[in-house]
């Protein structure tokens, strides 16, 4: 199983897709973006490894790629003029682009 | 034409009462963002910190242990929406409270691990905000 993908791309690709939902807000998001992107990635490096390891099962590493996800837009819906359901959207078009970078590696869809 | 003056100056009466009663309170209110700093919210959120921060999932009281942490969720949950002008403590603890629900259903230590650190940054994120209240950030 080839567990590489880019991480420090995917994570600029996912704080593009971000700002495309939160124009409006992007001064006071993006520091935070930034953060929160990274941290999505690099738990989705940890979650193909341990996948790969057998060390967790395909429902452990939706779960535990989930948690990150509510994290995330926990983070981002708390910033003002941000309601839990615009973060949530800007987080899911980030997904959209960590799914993209990350298929095929793992036998599931990690992020559903 | 007196009385025309004599209204007028009532009015006008009325309008400042107006301002100083209705519009002034509303102007206030919505331009602050954070609710006033909340000592109960701050110590609830320390409290739910710490169990996190000592949960292990081969405790023999871990079954025990999570449920008391839930039970301090929903107190914080409670406590978050008691206070006016509180929506950012109010969503951060709701994003909590759903990791919480998909924490219950962990059940190995791998993936037990990551799934405390993610809701210690939550936990954090609370006090942090509370933090802020108390810097006087509005």
């Amino acid at each position: 199983m080839n567990l590489n993908f880019d991480v420090k791309s995917v994570t600029s690709d996912m704080v593009n897709a971000v700002k495309g939902v939160l124009k409006k807000q992007w001064p006071e998001v993006k520091d935070y973006a930034d953060e929160e992107m990274d941290k999505i990635t690099r738990r989705a490096e940890l979650i193909l490894k341990k996948y790969a390891a057998g060390e967790i099962n395909e429902d452990e590493a939706k779960l535990l790629l989930q948690m990150q996800k509510n994290a995330a837009a926990g983070t981002l819906a708390v910033l003002e003029g941000i309601s839990r359901l615009t973060a949530e959207k800007g987080v899911n078009a980030a997904l959209g682009v960590l799914n993209k970078a990350i298929k095929g590696i793992l036998p599931f869809d990690l992020i559903g | 034409m007196r009385n025309i003056q004599f209204c007028s100056a009532r009015s006008r009466g009325i309008i400042v009462l107006i301002a100083f009663f209705i519009v002034i309170p509303i102007t206030t209110c919505t331009v602050k963002f954070l609710s006033d700093y909340d000592q109960l919210t701050d110590q609830l959120a320390q409290d739910l910190y710490k169990s996190l921060a000592k949960l292990e999932i081969e405790d023999p009281n871990y079954e025990a242990e999570i449920k008391e942490i839930g039970a301090k969720i929903k107190v914080l949950k409670a406590r978050a929406e008691s206070i006016a002008k509180n929506e950012p403590t109010i969503k951060a603890v709701i994003e909590l409270e759903k990791n919480y629900k998909l924490l219950v259903t962990v059940e190995s230590e791998v993936a037990f691990q990551p799934a405390i650190e993610t809701m210690l940054q939550q936990a954090k994120q609370i006090m942090e905000l509370e933090i802020k209240k108390k810097r006087g950030v509005k």
